[in-house]
Order: structure tokens, then C-alpha cells, then sequence
């Protein structure tokens, strides 16, 4: 209700003199669940952003879901917000994207980042913080600050946040990223701690990233991670259901490229946490240029003590003209699951999209997925985008 | 021996060729004089912007002469900058129209760290330095991706992930527990009898 209550604030106070610019997308679907009950998802979504003089802007969301079969509605607005800049700062106040030291939510309310001068800056928030699905309506008062300042070449910001949920809780933090580019190599480096109230880690993480020559990139990460008290106590709950110590995970990347038109990527990651461990391993190769993108057969291996995942997907992307390219998606999985259930799943999923007329974009898309359970998934998704 | 020059050469030449495509893809497509149009810029800037706010006065003539010649033209030209302080910050948003109104291909001129499964590792990024996104990505971007939730292109979960979820959600529970709560996600389906 909240939401609702900015976005049609925002979009009763709209005036002539804006720029303005809009996307929004509808789908219809059908589908029969495990139950052999039929569904229809319908979805519209609307995207609306307007910008006034001294580069004052606005942005909403709208989201309508519902299964026409079972009449089952909901509407969220995951954006409601004004942005007033001001000397070396700005004020954004509404529904907005909050960004913590290692997570990603909503917040209701108000960000003031103030620049004092142009290596040092300030940013204080608060208002009620939702986890990322919205499905906290109340969400859960906050209160913080945080510095940032660069410092030979050195990005460090510490802050620390407040949030209430019947107690109070408190999360300071710290970070701190460097790009060695004149070193062989061209290391760079990204560390960031979190502590709860007595001092003692909550999570970490380290990444150390390397370029050993033009066209190869890897990357080598170790985390410590505990879901975060800044968002609810509910994401909290929902890792305690499948883990009761910290994730740790060791992950490498890599980004090899064999020509101008031809990248293979590749990932591994070990996981290790109570009560068990988990692997993950991604191999693709990429095949691009100004007219095609193929994504070949893309491997993906995840293990865990809830089952087995082998997936091999592939995509293809095409430019018809100036003004057109499709894009095609083929996946075919395989899973053996902790309880017995395993099988296949396949997956189809096709689009066009359109340049009707300069800043005006129409695409067109299917998507049909086929298993045991869901034995028939198809969805059709129209979306308008204009651009002023 | 001189063979093996020979292809050495011939491998750097290949290498050098291909740097050069990379730089010279990541400049505009056609000459800027093509691109921009003066008069729409000055109706849309009629009492906002002034000449100088674009165009530098302070550049002095080559010729060393007490007369010396006018300044050339050339010498009044914008840089880069005076068009993204306008298309990437203060006036507009940095819609991906804006972009390609000069660069034919946007991937050439991605910070090379967009080439390293950026997918998995721009989050980490951006909580260290969010000021970095800034220069061609706004919150919208971010939407886009994390909010919408039927896109074109789909960038958060795989395909099939509504039947396999299961596993990977038991391999790396972090990642459901960093957008997801438990009220909805999973008793929406569970508590109904699914598997």
C-alpha cells in the first residue's frame, strides 16, 4: 500500500516539461502442475521514469500477477521514487534499490549521498528495508551511514547500520578495493568485513583478480558469508533451512579469449558449510561478433547433498538488421535428486526484438519448458519500450 | 630462423591488428559532425545551456604571429565529456539508446572487468564502489535484471530452475537467502504439496 501510495504521488504530480520514458511488458502463460491443474500466470509490468529541469527525476514500478485459473492477484511496486540533486549531493526519497556492503534489497524511505570533496563522500539512509521479492509488506526500520573515500588509488568505504526488530542491532563494516595496473599482471584486489555488536566476523570475502595478458582474466575468490541482518530476519531463516554454519566458498573464474570472435569461460566453485558441501562447475564457449552471438553448448555441473544437476544449454543471438535480432534458447537438463525423483527437463525459449521507430522497441517472446512435474509450461511475453 | 620471424611477425601483426579493432571499434561509428545535430541541441538547451558550458574559448593558436590567425574551428570541438556529462548524468538517463548514438558497439567499451563472469561478480563490485556504475548505468539498470521478473532475457535464474532448484538451492544457499525470504518463495508451493 505504501508503494501505491508513492507511485500514484508520482504520477499525479507529472508535469509537461518532463522527459519521459516508459517500458512495460505483458505475458500470458499456461501450464499444468504436479497436480495435472491447469494454470494461467498473467503479468504486466510498467516501468515509468520522468525527468525534469536541474535533473530531478522520478522512476516507478508497477506489477500485476495473477493466475486467471485459480484467481489469484497480487500487485507490487518495487520502485517509487524522486531524485533531487543538489550541490555535491542528492536526495532520493521513496520506494529505491538500497545497496548494503553485501546485500541487495528495497528500501522505503530516504539516501542522502553527499560528496565533500571529490575523493571523499558520505551517504546517510534510512526508512524500512524489504528483502529483494517484497515479501515483508512492514519491512524493518533502519537507520545508517557510511564514508567512502579513494585514497591512493585505494576505494575504501566504512560505514555501519542500525535496524530495529524488537531489538536493536547494530552492523558495522568496512571495504576496500585497489587495481595494481602497472604491476605484472595487473592484479587487483577486493576485501570487505562485516562484524556483528561484540566485534567478532560475520562475513567476509576476498577477491583477488588477474590479467596475465590481453585477452585472458581470471579471478580467485574466498567468502565467509552469513545471509545479513541489515535485510529481514526472514532471509536469516530461510538459510538456516538449509545451512547452520557460515557458506564458505572458494570460486575461480576465468574469461579466455581464443580470437576476436571466440571466448571460453569457465567456473569452479567448492562450497563447504554444515551440514554438507557443494560443487559447481560451468564451462562455456562464446562465439560473437557485430551480426551473431552463439552461446555453444554451455555445461553446468551442481552437486550438493540435495541431488545432482548436469545442464547443457546453448543460445543464439541474431542481428536481422539495423533494427531487429531474435534470439533462441535451448537447455537440456538431467537431475537426481536426494529424494528418489530424478528425470529430465527441457527447455525452448525464442523472442524477437524491434525497433519500431527511434527510442521505440517492441519484442515478442515464447518460452515452453517440459518435465515430469510441470509437464506442460508455455508463456507468451509482449514488451513495449519507449525511450525519450 | 627466418621463418620463424617471419611468423612471429605475422602473429603480432594479427595481435596488433586485433588491438587496433578493439580501439578503434570503441570510437564512434561516423564522424561526430554526422551524428550531431546542432540546431535540435539548441532548441533543447534554449536558456539551460550555454555556448561555453560545451565549447572551450581557452585553446591559442599554433601560429606564432602577433596577428595570429583565428582560431581554427576544430580547436572549438567538445570532447567526449561534454556529451556524456549530458547523455550519461545531469539531463538524461543513460538509456542503452544513448549509448549507441555514437558507438556502434557497445561492448567495446565496457570496463574489461564486464568480460569476467560479470553475471556472478558485478554485485561485489558494486557494493565496494557503486560510484563506478554511475558513469553509464543508473538504478533502472539494476531493475531491470533484479526486479523484473519476465524479461526478454532472463539473468537471474537458469533455465529448468523451477524443477531443479532444489539442488542448487542446497549447494549454495547464500544465493536464495540474498533476495528471498521464506514466507512466499517457499511455502508458496511447498506447503501445497509440491516435492
Amino acid at each position: 500500500m505504501r508503494a501505491l501510495f508513492w507511485f500514484f504521488l508520482i504520477l499525479l504530480s507529472s508535469t509537461a516539461n518532463a522527459i519521459s520514458s516508459f517500458d512495460m511488458s505483458a505475458s500470458l502463460g499456461v501450464y499444468r502442475d504436479f497436480r495435472e491443474r491447469q494454470h494461467l500466470p498473467l503479468y504486466y509490468s510498467l516501468r515509468y521514469n520522468e525527468i525534469y529541469a536541474k535533473g530531478v527525476r522520478t522512476q516507478f514500478d508497477l506489477i500485476l500477477n495473477n493466475d486467471l485459473a485459480n484467481s489469484d492477484w497480487e500487485a507490487m511496486s518495487s520502485h517509487a521514487s524522486v531524485f533531487v540533486p543538489f550541490e555535491k549531493g542528492s536526495v532520493q526519497l521513496g520506494r529505491q534499490s538500497f545497496l548494503g556492503p553485501f546485500d541487495f534489497g528495497i528500501l522505503d524511505g530516504v539516501q542522502i549521498p553527499y560528496a565533500i570533496t571529490p575523493t571523499l563522500g558520505v551517504r546517510v539512509f534510512g526508512g524500512f528495508v524489504h528483502p529483494l521479492d517484497l515479501s515483508e509488506p512492514e519491512g524493518t526500520p533502519l537507520i545508517g551511514a557510511e564514508v567512502y573515500t579513494s585514497v591512493w588509488s585505494t576505494y575504501l568505504r566504512a560505514g555501519s547500520a542500525w535496524r530495529y526488530d524488537g531489538l536493536s542491532e547494530r552492523s558495522p563494516w568496512l571495504s576496500a578495493s585497489r587495481e595494481f595496473i602497472s604491476l605484472p599482471w595487473s592484479p587487483g584486489l577486493l576485501a570487505k568485513l562485516e562484524v556483528d555488536d561484540d566485534w567478532s566476523k560475520r562475513q567476509s570475502l576476498t577477491e583477488l583478480t588477474l590479467n596475465p595478458w590481453d585477452g585472458l582474466f581470471w579471478s580467485i575468490m574466498y567468502s565467509d558469508r552469513l545471509p545479513h541482518k541489515i535485510l529481514a530476519d526472514e532471509n536469516y531463516f530461510l538459510y538456516r533451512m538449509l545451512a547452520v554454519t557460515p557458506q564458505k566458498t572458494f570460486e575461480q573464474s576465468w574469461h579466455l579469449e581464443l580470437s576476436e570472435w571466440v571466448t571460453l569461460t569457465g567456473t569452479l566453485r567448492w562450497l563447504e558449510f554444515e551440514p554438507n558441501t557443494g560443487r559447481s562447475q560451468t564451462l562455456g564457449l562464446i562465439f560473437a561478433d557485430d551480426v551473431d552471438q552463439f552461446q555453444l553448448p554451455t555445461l553446468t555441473h551442481i552437486e550438493s547433498y540435495g541431488g545432482e544437476l548436469w545442464d547443457v544449454g546453448s543460445s543464439w543471438w541474431h542481428k536481422l538488421n539495423d533494427d531487429a535480432a531474435t534470439r533462441v534458447e535451448v537447455a537440456v537438463a538431467h537431475f537426481d535428486k536426494i529424494n528418489g525423483i530424478k528425470g529430465w527437463g527441457y527447455h525452448l525459449r525464442g523472442g524477437l526484438e524491434w525497433q519500431m521507430a527511434r527510442g521505440f522497441f517492441v519484442s515478442g517472446i515464447g518460452e515452453l519448458e517440459r518435465n515430469q512435474y510441470f509437464t506442460f509450461d508455455m508463456r507468451a511475453l509482449v514488451n513495449v519500450t519507449f525511450f525519450n | 630462423m627466418l621463418r620463424f620471424l617471419i611468423s612471429l611477425s605475422m602473429v603480432l601483426g594479427i595481435g596488433v591488428a586485433i588491438q587496433l579493432s578493439a580501439a578503434e571499434k570503441a570510437r564512434v561509428s561516423v564522424p561526430v559532425a554526422t551524428l550531431f545535430n546542432h540546431k535540435v541541441h539548441l532548441k533543447a538547451f534554449k536558456d539551460k545551456v550555454s555556448c561555453t558550458d560545451c565549447h572551450s574559448f581557452s585553446v591559442k593558436s599554433d601560429v606564432k604571429d602577433p596577428l595570429s590567425a583565428p582560431i581554427g574551428k576544430g580547436h572549438l570541438k567538445v570532447d567526449r565529456k561534454s556529451c556524456h556529462a549530458c547523455h550519461l548524468h545531469s539531463l538524461t538517463q543513460p538509456t542503452p539508446n544513448q549509448c549507441v548514438l555514437c558507438h556502434s558497439d557497445t561492448k567495446a567499451i565496457m570496463p574489461d572487468s564486464h568480460h569476467l563472469n560479470w553475471n556472478f561478480r558485478h554485485g561485489r563490485v558494486a557494493q565496494s564502489n557503486p560510484e563506478s556504475c554511475k558513469d553509464c548505468h543508473r538504478e533502472a539498470d539494476c531493475n531491470k535484471c533484479h526486479t523484473q521478473r519476465d524479461a526478454v532475457k532472463p539473468m537471474v535464474h537458469r533455465p529448468n530452475f523451477r524443477l531443479t532448484h532444489g539442488i542448487e538451492a542446497r549447494a549454495r544457499p547464500e544465493s536464495c537467502a540474498s533476495c528471498h525470504s521464506t514466507t512466499n518463495t517457499c511455502t508458496k508451493c511447498h506447503t501445497k504439496g509440491a516435492p
